[in-house]
This record gives structure tokens, C-alpha cells and sequence, in this order.
């Protein structure tokens, strides 16, 4: 008896529920009609769902609709998580947003279907910076990346509006740093930042703590293991490139390890995974397991002193820390380091970052011209100003504002680009061979020797697959960028007056060609046959 | 008036063609379809502008598009439209084209000479200042790269620099690879005319600091401490 009426408690609930939703999407169908013939509702969606985010982009909306009070301008927030499938259904189903943040999931091909180009908006001065020093500058020019954070490479288009900066930071909680070292100092060197870490083990010892001395996940250790070892390759990496060239590009490096000239025995190597154990071993154990959330929680509750992670997460942190929180760059080995001087040229620049949080208009938006106009007023000089000051992000329009809070997260400009690393997350098969064996690196009887043999079998193999499968995804992207050709090239020639219609073409031109010179390495690679393994040295 | 209807369905055709190539999913059927109205148009035309684009995309699908790429057919269209001698950019394009073609295929270093040396030679003939630059681009980064033959690779790469190189981008890898190629062989008012550059117009990208240190130092007397050389 009781198990069927809880059955129908249960079934009430269900249709509670169902009726709760349907009456929930009837109300943002019917929102438009119900609020007068020329109401327009624009909704915009994104994944930032870090503290403060939401806050800036209501009281930017805000703004707007002031200004516009026949426009109503909707946000959606979508975790992470399912942001991707929650953006494919959207968009193959036909029911996008008007706006939405392109990155997570936005190909190029889905940006090509599915998505407005904003050239001509790029290339317009913003009128909502009328009255300002930026009055009259292009709006592209009005950011500090020249706004390539929403230009798409291949299909030569600006697509998005990209409104805010970011970096990567050590994040100290200053309470905990001055009870463990007696100063509220961060460490500047990577000597520093060890002796940090082994003052926390002291001060565990005798107090009978167990604090961590840099919180760790699976989130948050990439975004520092890279720079570690990447300062360990450096002068490697200008060693191996041509003159004058000094990106680090993986495929090339996969030539280079073909040819053997660097392997896994290569000094540079060995002290990069060195380097990266000497920290790891102070995280927690079994870190690599662990979410960014167990990391931040054992941070904001003042279980660890450190956690490197991005500018993005700073509004978070500081809104549930009850603690002062400062950050700064990742200290790294300085080249009189004693130990891992002689790799490094020093300090990584970060000046080549692109600013991110960028929106995108969709094709199925109803109100193109309203969007465009929302797009502007959002990344106007004022509402970046707004945004910083809400959030404490990095804004990415030239000449704003920004608090103390916000000047460590600004990218450092000077120093060197970082060397190469094994493996990365594009590199799907070889980032396998090196993620599946980082427990042989970090866990409690790991180390340089025992990953490094993990790791030598199987890591030719996946750097190899690895290459076809890149090489593969390369041919289907110069093969999409063929038509964008075609159809720029022809408009030239009918036009042979039309200046911008040339210089689009010029510029599929050079897209051709740097595609058909990457198309050259991958075959030359392939045709050399498998990359063999490597004995040890 | 019947010519100008002639054009616009030659137009119409190679736009159809053209689109076929990037109809998801992609099939045999819609490149067979693609291959059939690009050889129509040949066929019909060779020369007129609906044929240039016909024949340099032929080459484009037997290259990129095909299920099984004939690369040799390929190759032998492109060449034929680069050595027309119609002046014509598309046609004068598929020089850089095809000479990166080949040199993914050669098979020692004689056979990656020869034909760089073919198209060292026929750099003058070429009309089109674009073409010319693209071309000396492409030798400069394949004698760069691949040959480490720095006289040579800085000789075409400020061949290229003198028609001006289009993106940003690139301009500032290929003034650093020209800076240190000259330092490299002790062309030190070049090297620092041309780190002078990137430094004073790339203030924000991830070669300044670098390229502002080697500057330092050759101002200073010494040569470039880190890259430059192999």
C-alpha cells in the first residue's frame, strides 16, 4: 500500500515538474508578444560561470536596455561541462541564442554554418566610444590583441567579439603564507617558491598540520607542468630551430626526434621532468585524480598555501576565500639557478595572448542589426570598464581602468617564448602515452628514471599516430579553406578596383600557402616511415 | 550580349563545382560531379577566367579533394598554368603552389636542388609582383628549414620583404628570420635594421623580447647569444 502511493507521490512530482518546465518555455516563447509588438529580446550564452561573471553581464544588459528600452537582453549561463552539447543541439536544432560565446566547441566548420561574420563590425569605429580617446578608431584596434581572439584563420573572418584577457597566476593564501614563513612575501624565484613549499612541510611537522603547500588537480597541474618543462627547453629550442625562428612547434620537434636529434635521454629533457617531479611532490597525493574543484575547495578553505590557475578563477577564489589572496606570475628557474640555470633563457612572455571571452552572433538570430548593436555597447571603452570592475578580469579594451586587484593578472610582456613540451592536449594519441604514465612521475615511489622508462615504448608510437592524425585533420581544414579561396579570388578579378576585395585575397593567398607548407612537412614526415623507438643512451 | 550570358553560366558552373567540394558529407559522388564540370569548362575554355579557375581548382581536387589524390595530374596542371605565360595571378600563383608539390615529394637533396633552382630561374619571368613574392617566400622558408643554407634563404627572403608581406603575422617571423640570418653571417647593419623593425612594430607580440635582446647585443658589439644559428 505504501509503495503505490509513494509510486503516485512520485508520478505527481514528475508531472509537477513537466508542467513547471512547459510553463517555463511558454513564458520565453510568448515574452516578445506579451511585452508589445516592437519588443526585441536578445538572449546571449555562455560557460563562465566563475563569480562575478554573471554579475558584470547582467549590469552591462542593464545598461543597454536602459539606453534601448524596447530591447531585452536575456543571458543563459551553461556549465562547462555540457557546454558543447548543449551548443551542437542548439545549433543544428535551429533554436541557437542570438549571442553566443565562441571557443569551447565552435569550429571553424560549425562557425562557417552556424555563425555571423563581423568583419565589417571589426573594421567600423565602435560609436558607443563616441566622446572617449577611442573615438574613432576602428573597433578592431580598440582591443589590445588587435581583436585576433575572435579572427578565424582559416576562413579569414572576424566572428566573434572577444571582451576580456587572461593569465595564468600562482594564487597565495597570505594568512596562511605569513604564519608558515613569517612574511606576507610571495616567492619571486623558483628558489623561493621551494622554499616555500618546504617551510609548509616544516611547519606540518611541528604543528601537527597537514597542510599542502600548492593545491593540485588534474585542471590545474597543466597549466603549470608546461611552463616548467618548457623552461628546461628553451635553449634547446632555439638550438634545433632554424635562424630566426623561434616558435616551438610539435611537429617539427617530431621531425627533429625522428632524426634523432633530441630524445628522452637528452639532458634538457631529463631536467624538464625533473623539474616538474620537484614540484608535483608537493601537491597532494594523487593529484592527477582529482577535479578542479577539489583543488579550488581545498584552497578557498585554506587547506593549501598555493593554486596556479588562471585569472579567470580569481573572482571566485577571492569571493569564498576568508582569507587575503595575492597572486603572481609562476616562478620559474632563473637562469643562475643552480640546478636548472643552464636551460632556461629566463622568464616566458606571455605578449602573444589573444583576449577570450568573445561572442559570436548565430545566423538563426532574428535581430542581426540589434545584435551587432549589443555586440559594440558590450565591448565599448564604459562597459569594459564595467566588466573589469565587477569581476576583476582583465579587460581587452585598450585604456581602461584596472584595480589592484587586477594588475597581477596583466600578461607580461617581456621575456622569452617557452621551449617545447612532450606532449599536449592536441596531440591526442602522444598526450595519452605521457598522461596515462604521469604516475610514474608524481606518484610516491615515482620519479624521473621510472616515467621516462614508462614512457619510452610507447611514446615514438603515439607521436607517430599522433602525426597521421593531425596530418589527416589538416587536409580536411586546407581542404574547407579551398572554397573561401575560390570565392575571394574571383571576386578580386571581377573587381580589379575594389582595394579591400584584393587585400581579402591576398590574404587567402598566404592562408594557401601556409597550409600547403604545412601539408609539405606532414608528408615529408609520413614518407620517412614510423618514427622508431629510441634505445636508451 | 551572348558572350556576357556565356560568362555568367560559365561563372555559375564553376561556382557550382566549387561548392560540391565542400558539401558535408563529403562524397565520391559530389567530387566526381565536382571533376566533371571543372573538365567541362576546361574543355569548353582553357583560357578565358571561368577556365583559369577551372584548371587551377582541377589541380586544387586532384591534390586536396580526391578520394585517391593524383598528385602527378595535379602537378602537371599547375604547371602548365604557370608556364601559360598569360601574366594572369592565378595562373602565376600555382607556381608557389606546385613548387611546394614537388618539394614534398623529393626524394634526396640533388632532386630538392634542382628544382629550387628551376624556379630560382623562373622567378623574372613571372608578371605579377604577388606571384614573384610568394615564390621567393617559399624558397626562403624551404632553404631555411630544410637546407640550412642561410645566404640563399636571406637572399629570397629579402626578395619577398621588398614587395611587402602581406599579414602581420608573417612579416614579423619572416624581419626576425632576416635580422638573424644576417647576424648569422655577420651582416650586422641589416640584422639590426631589421630586428629595429620588429621591435619598433611588434611591441605586443612574443618575438619582441627576444628579438630586442639580439639587438641589444649586436648594438653593443656582441652576436645574438641564443637562436641565430644552428
Amino acid at each position: 500500500m505504501i509503495e503505490r502511493v509513494m509510486q503516485w507521490i512520485g508520478l505527481a512530482l514528475l508531472g509537477a515538474c513537466f508542467v513547471i518546465a512547459l510553463g517555463n518555455i511558454l513564458m520565453a516563447r510568448l515574452q516578445p508578444a506579451v511585452a508589445g509588438g516592437d519588443q526585441v529580446t536578445i538572449r546571449f550564452a555562455h560557460w563562465q560561470l566563475e563569480g562575478g561573471v554573471r554579475d558584470a553581464l547582467d549590469a552591462i544588459a542593464e545598461e543597454y536596455m536602459q539606453l534601448h528600452p524596447q530591447v531585452q537582453v536575456v543571458q543563459i549561463a551553461v556549465p562547462e561541462r555540457i557546454y558543447t552539447n548543449w551548443l551542437v543541439t542548439q545549433l543544428v536544432g535551429g533554436t541557437p541564442p542570438d549571442i553566443i560565446q565562441v571557443g569551447i566547441g565552435a569550429t571553424t566548420e560549425r562557425l562557417a554554418r552556424f555563425f555571423v561574420p563581423l568583419t565589417s563590425l571589426a573594421n567600423e569605429p565602435n560609436p558607443y566610444n563616441e566622446g572617449t580617446d577611442l573615438e574613432g578608431v576602428e573597433l578592431r584596434n580598440t582591443l589590445f590583441d588587435g581583436m585576433q581572439g575572435g579572427y578565424d584563420t582559416t576562413l579569414l573572418e572576424y566572428y566573434s567579439v572577444p571582451i576580456s584577457g587572461y593569465s595564468v597566476r600562482m594564487f597565495y593564501n597570505l594568512d596562511l603564507l605569513e604564519r608558515v614563513t613569517g612574511e606576507r612575501r610571495i616567492p619571486a624565484t623558483y628558489r623561493e617558491l621551494l622554499a616555500v613549499c618546504e617551510e609548509v612541510r616544516r611547519y606540518n611537522a611541528e604543528q601537527g598540520t597537514s597542510l599542502v603547500p600548492i593545491a593540485g588537480s588534474k585542471y590545474n597541474a597543466p597549466w603549470l607542468m608546461p611552463r616548467l618543462f618548457g623552461s628546461q627547453t628553451q635553449r634547446l629550442n632555439f638550438e634545433l630551430n632554424p635562424p630566426g625562428d623561434l616558435g616551438s612547434d610539435l611537429l617539427v620537434r617530431a621531425r627533429d626526434f625522428r632524426e634523432g636529434r633530441w630524445s628522452l635521454d637528452t639532458p634538457e629533457i631529463r631536467s624538464g621532468v625533473r623539474l616538474m617531479r620537484d614540484v608535483g611532490k608537493h601537491m597532494q597525493p594523487g593529484f592527477m585524480q582529482l577535479l578542479r574543484d577539489d583543488a579550488a575547495l581545498l584552497f578557498v578553505q585554506g587547506g593549501a598555501l598555493m593554486i596556479c590557475t588562471g585569472s579567470w578563477d580569481a573572482s571566485s577564489i577571492r569571493q569564498q576565500a576568508v582569507f587575503p589572496v595575492a597572486a603572481g606570475p609562476i616562478p620559474l628557474p632563473a637562469t643562475n639557478d643552480p640546478e636548472y640555470g643552464a636551460f632556461t633563457l629566463g622568464a616566458q612572455t606571455e605578449a602573444g595572448t589573444d583576449a577570450g571571452v568573445a561572442f559570436g552572433l548565430t545566423r538563426d538570430s532574428e535581430h542581426p542589426e540589434t545584435v551587432k548593436d549589443f555586440l559594440r555597447f558590450l565591448v565599448s571603452k564604459a562597459m569594459n570598464q564595467l566588466w573589469t570592475d565587477v569581476t576583476d578580469w582583465v579587460p581587452a579594451v585598450v585604456g581602461v581602468r584596472v584595480s589592484e586587484e587586477v594588475e597581477p593578472f596583466l600578461p607580461v610582456v617581456e621575456g622569452y617564448r617557452p621551449g617545447f613540451v612532450l606532449s599536449a592536449p592536441g596531440w591526442a594519441d602522444l598526450h595519452r602515452v605521457v598522461e596515462t604514465n604521469l604516475h610514474a612521475l608524481f606518484g610516491p615511489f615515482g620519479g624521473e628514471e621510472l616515467f621516462i622508462e614508462a614512457i619510452r615504448a610507447e611514446y615514438p608510437g603515439g607521436m607517430q599516430q599522433s602525426i597521421e592524425r593531425l596530418a589527416h585533420g589538416h587536409r580536411a581544414s586546407a581542404r574547407r579553406a579551398d572554397t573561401q579561396f575560390a570565392a575571394l579570388g574571383w571576386l578580386a578579378q571581377a573587381e580589379p578596383d575594389d582595394p579591400a576585395r584584393h587585400e581579402r585575397f591576398e590574404l587567402a593567398r598566404q592562408a594557401m600557402l601556409g597550409n600547403d607548407l604545412r601539408e609539405a612537412l606532414f608528408q615529408r614526415t609520413l614518407r620517412a616511415g614510423r618514427i622508431p623507438e629510441q634505445p636508451k643512451e | 550580349m551572348e558572350g556576357t550570358e556565356g560568362a555568367e553560366a560559365r561563372e555559375s558552373v564553376l561556382g557550382e563545382a566549387i561548392s560540391l567540394l565542400n558539401v558535408q558529407p563529403r562524397t565520391a559522388r559530389n567530387i566526381a560531379a565536382a571533376t566533371a564540370l571543372l573538365e567541362n569548362l576546361i574543355e569548353e575554355n582553357p583560357d578565358d577566367e571561368a577556365g583559369i579557375f577551372a584548371r587551377f581548382f582541377l589541380a586544387r581536387l586532384l591534390q586536396f579533394h580526391a578520394a585517391e589524390p593524383d598528385l602527378e595530374r595535379s602537378r602537371a596542371i599547375y604547371r602548365e598554368l604557370f608556364e601559360s605565360g598569360t601574366g594572369h595571378p592565378l595562373a602565376e600563383f600555382a607556381g608557389a603552389v606546385l613548387v611546394l608539390s614537388l618539394l614534398a615529394e623529393a626524394e634526396d637533396p640533388d632532386a630538392r636542388e634542382r628544382i629550387i633552382t628551376e624556379f630560382e630561374a623562373r622567378i623574372p619571368e613571372l608578371r605579377t609582383p604577388a606571384a614573384r613574392r610568394d615564390l621567393h617566400l617559399m624558397l626562403a622558408h624551404e632553404l631555411n628549414r630544410e637546407d640550412a643554407l642561410p645566404e640563399r634563404a636571406l637572399r629570397h627572403y629579402l626578395a619577398a620583404d621588398g614587395y611587402g608581406i602581406p599579414r602581420r603575422q608573417d612579416e614579423v617571423q619572416v624581419w626576425t628570420r632576416i635580422g638573424a640570418l644576417a647576424a648569422q653571417q655577420g651582416q650586422k647593419e641589416l640584422a639590426v635594421e631589421y630586428f629595429g623593425k620588429v621591435v619598433e612594430n611588434y611591441r605586443r607580440h612574443d618575438n619582441y623580447h627576444t628579438v630586442l635582446q639580439w639587438l641589444r647585443e649586436l648594438e653593443g658589439g656582441g652576436n645574438p647569444s641564443a637562436g641565430g644559428a644552428r
